[in-house]
């Protein structure tokens, strides 16, 4: 009953969350990143021997390390409390990740404390999306198998 | 004055996305009077830029907004429909911007002695997976 009552009184007494003003934010910076990495495919490919398929690879690199840059500048934190899941799902979300976790562990040296901690974060990041690709590769192997769709 | 200026944006976003033809250059002796024909009349293509030079057809092709999901597809069909249309000619058809962009360029350069490098060239880039 205690507990109960308890999770009343907070659902009473803590501010409501904001959702649609969260959602809206969170669409415009995550719109925003994406144009700007829309800019960066387009200077791939106009400049550059890369096609619009081959072009992902390099966009993915240079979004990440200008992530990685604003995270040591102390930028994309405000980005980050500006945009919630707009600057966290997109791959500048990552960068943030390690190096936020590598700055934050440094004190503790480099070998134990950057080495050990900077995947903290992004280390699931990588497991569950290796995983992932795994399961949707081999689903897609079954269905081209089975002749349902083309590679 | 705001809501006006919220409406010219708001043309010039609209208008961005009407562009549509159909580029033919041909530096050969075949007919490409079948070629525009095949290239006009499909309905998910609204820019095509083709190039018939010796052996080679190249033809870069951008799809409707809400056909890209297909553009892969819509590519091969008309493909296979040229190759019936030209048997003797080696097809390239692509939808890939940077196929559209450099036989653009190619174009507006107007050097008949580089187009058989340069289309080599966009063929090895085009056919590049990673």
């Amino acid at each position: 009953m205690e507990q109960e009552k308890y999770a009343h009184l907070e659902k009473e007494l803590s501010p409501k969350t904001p959702i649609l003003k969260n959602v809206i934010r969170a669409f415009l910076t995550g719109g925003l990143i994406c144009l700007i990495g829309q800019f960066i495919a387009l200077f791939y490919i106009t400049y550059f021997n890369f096609t619009e398929r081959t072009a992902s690879n390099p966009t993915v690199a240079t979004m990440i390390f200008i992530s990685m840059l604003l995270t040591g500048f102390g930028l994309y934190k405000k980005i980050s409390q500006f945009g919630g899941a707009g600057a966290a799902v997109p791959i500048t979300g990552f960068g943030n990740a390690v190096v936020s976790a590598a700055i934050e562990h440094k004190s503790e040296g480099y070998v134990l404390g950057v080495g050990g901690n900077m995947f903290k974060l992004a280390g699931s990041v990588i497991l569950f999306g290796v995983f992932s690709a795994f399961v949707v590769a081999l689903i897609k192997t079954l269905l081209v198998k089975f002749g349902v769709v083309s590679w | 004055m705001k809501k006006l200026g919220m409406l010219f944006i708001l043309l010039f976003l609209l208008t961005g996305c009407s562009e549509k033809g159909t580029r033919i250059e041909n530096t050969t002796t075949f007919n490409d009077d079948q070629l525009e024909k095949t290239l006009d009349h499909n309905e998910h293509v609204k820019l095509a830029i083709a190039l018939l030079h010796e052996k080679d057809l190249i033809a870069g092709i951008r799809v409707n907004t809400f056909s890209r999901f297909q553009k892969k597809k819509i590519a091969n069909e008309l493909k296979e429909k040229l190759e019936k249309e030209y048997p003797e000619l080696n097809i390239t058809v692509s939808a890939d911007s940077k196929v559209l962009l450099e036989t653009q360029k190619l174009i507006n350069k107007g050097k008949e002695g580089e187009y058989h490098k340069k289309i080599e060239k966009i063929k090895s880039i085009e056919k590049e997976q990673t």
